[in-house]
């Protein structure tokens, strides 16, 4: 396997509460320390798509602000291409293209054109080449018909798309994306995760992300770093994943919703079943139990029933019982 | 020669990166018509105010042996410049803060300490070209200047606004942090208004407040430019052009590594403590 880009051991990183004289300029509600990056360690490869999950406060804003150079870690080191994220600063800007989660960091009075010629200057294109570096980043995210509007007069996702041209157009070789689709409708979404692979692809980038939306996840179908409270829960393939899911489901699909329920409350006076769940006519039990068994319990009740298999473990029912069991550990 | 190359090489850079925020300050500045012609209008407020005053003292008695009205003029157009100088890049961290992109430019791998001259560029521009429209303003209302010495003007004006951005950097470098409050500044605008001699000569201070109004550099910058500018300049009491001029670099070499460290330590604090974004 080629080396890893990012490489991030032992990290972890704890805000202590503000010094007297701080709290003087500026007040804050964090009266104790708060840790959060535990331990985290993973690599990141060319051409792999990392997808960063974990609920609010988990600690991934953290691990890209360390990466970015914003905040430095309290201890362990993270590298990017061997240099050390935090003593090598200002070179490794340079290897990565940011997109944060927010907007508003375009300069939304300016146009297209001129966010991305005011980002290339910064990062030091030389004139000669930044103009048609610019026109061509615009063709690569679909937004050249709109290169000199200003960023007041689009959309969400074509923001989103030129914070993506912003971060690509230096050609960096690893791209951090924080929370790219959170402003994006779904669609707008799907096109971009789209953008997102195949610029990852056709450059052999090491990306990291970030998303709440699961379905992106499931559609990139890469590595899957899992944080929780500054922890990783799970780190490897996002198939690996799934596999590890505790419980195999079945789906048992019934006539319509009042038929759900009626299995449902059938199902839940037996033993062995972990947990049921009604999402429209079908009902989900996540059981040990040999699918035969539930067949037979649910015997009287054939008019009702359309069909029973078994089905993938959906990747939101994984997660809360990877968060659930880490959450009980801990 | 290596040396001389890599020189030259952050030169260059120097100059692509202030060019950058150049250019998007000045869509900024274009993009509000009427907030610039308003800047200028109000520039002129004073020195039409000030053409009464000047009436009052040139005519009521007063033992004045120059043109005080000349003499305010430039008080006031230095005041006015040395005020964006000095507050123009504190505010321009705030506004950054506010509007969430502090953080994105510090990604930009732009050497932090380079932020301040950079981002100065269209400020100390602004801050020229108004103080230059205020003096032509002020000729058809009866002040008169020596042209000829408009060169030696320029060279002072620019080491002010020079020696007073390091000031302006010090007093940033808290307001990053402390996101409102700016003591370093507001203390030295108020030792500025009152021990400069904007408006008044500083002969007439009580000695003790004389002394401590050659510590700031806008007394150096006000009386150099009322001696070169004003037809009789070599009459106002107080040391000469040329010792002011060096006592404006010596205040920049000295202030300079200072205010610079300060403003690294403070993004090197705030990154630490994670309090670079948020207002």
């Amino acid at each position: 396997m080629s080396e890893p880009i990012v490489a991030i051991e032992h990290l972890g990183k704890v805000y202590e509460p503000f010094s007297r004289g701080m709290r003087l300029l500026l007040r804050t509600s964090v009266k104790e320390p708060v840790v959060a990056l535990d331990d985290v360690s993973l690599e990141v490869h060319p051409g792999q798509i990392m997808a960063v999950l974990g609920p609010n406060g988990a600690g991934k804003s953290t691990l890209f602000r360390v990466l970015t150079g914003l905040t430095t870690p309290t201890t362990g080191r993270a590298t990017i291409m061997g240099l050390d994220a935090t003593r090598d600063s200002a070179k490794v800007r340079r290897l990565i293209g940011f997109m944060p989660a927010e907007n508003r960091t375009l300069l939304l009075r300016h146009s297209c054109r001129e966010n991305l010629a005011f980002h290339g200057r910064l990062q030091g294109i030389p004139e000669a080449q930044l103009h048609d570096r610019i026109d061509e980043t615009l063709e690569t995210v679909g937004l050249y018909e709109a290169r000199d509007r200003i960023g007041f007069a689009l959309s969400s996702g074509m923001l989103a798309r030129l914070m993506l041209a912003r971060a690509i157009l230096h050609e960096p070789t690893v791209l951090i994306l924080d929370e790219p689709t959170s402003a994006v409708d779904p669609l707008g979404a799907f096109e971009l995760i789209s953008m997102i692979q195949r610029i990852a692809t056709e450059r052999n980038l090491a990306v990291l992300i970030s998303s709440h939306r699961l379905d992106e996840v499931e559609m990139l179908n890469d590595h899957v770093v899992l944080l929780n409270r500054g922890r990783v829960v799970y780190s490897g393939h996002l198939s690996s994943m799934t596999a590890q899911a505790r419980r195999p489901r079945i789906e048992i699909v019934a006539e319509n919703e009042s038929a759900a329920e009626k299995l449902s409350s059938t199902l839940s006076t037996i033993d062995g079943i972990d947990s049921l769940q009604v999402e429209g006519s079908s009902v989900f039990v996540a059981t040990d139990l040999p699918i035969d068994g539930i067949v037979q319990t649910l015997n009287g009740y054939g008019d009702l029933i359309v069909s029973i298999g078994r089905t993938a473990p959906r990747l939101r029912d994984v997660l809360g019982e990877m968060l659930g069991s880490n959450s009980e550990a801990s | 020669m290596a040396i001389a190359q890599r020189s030259f090489t952050g030169i260059r850079r120097m100059a692509q990166v202030a060019g950058a925020f150049f250019r998007i300050d000045w869509i900024d500045l274009t993009n509000y018509p009427l907030a610039l012609a308003m800047r200028f209008l109000n520039a002129f407020v004073p020195i039409v105010t000030y053409l009464f005053v000047a009436q009052l003292v040139d005519g009521g008695g007063a033992d004045v042996a120059f043109d005080y009205y000349t003499f305010v003029v430039i008080g006031i157009v230095a005041m006015g410049a040395l005020a964006a100088s000095l507050n123009s890049f504190g505010n321009a961290m705030l506004r950054l803060v506010e509007q969430g992109q502090l953080e994105m430019f510090l990604v930009e791998p732009v050497p932090w300490r380079s932020l301040p001259f950079a981002m100065m560029t269209m400020p100390g521009l602004m801050a020229v070209v108004l103080a230059v429209a205020t003096l032509v303003a002020s000729i058809p209302l009866g002040a008169s200047y020596n042209f000829s010495a408009i060169p030696s003007a320029f060279v002072i004006l620019m080491l002010g606004l020079v020696a007073t951005l390091a000031i302006g950097i010090a007093g940033a470098s808290v307001k990053v942090l402390s996101k409102r409050a700016d003591p370093v500044l507001a203390l030295y605008s108020i030792a500025a208004s009152i021990l400069s001699g904007a408006f008044y000569p500083v002969e007439l201070l009580p000695d003790w407040l004389r002394a401590l109004s050659w510590v700031i550099p806008h007394t150096y910058v006000m009386q150099a430019l009322r001696r070169v500018l004003m037809p009789n300049g070599e009459v106002l009491p107080g040391p000469d052009t040329s010792f002011a001029i060096i006592a404006l670099i010596a205040f920049c070499l000295v202030m300079y590594p200072i205010a610079l460290w300060i403003f690294g330590r403070t993004l090197e604090y705030g990154r630490k403590i994670g309090a670079l974004s948020g207002y």
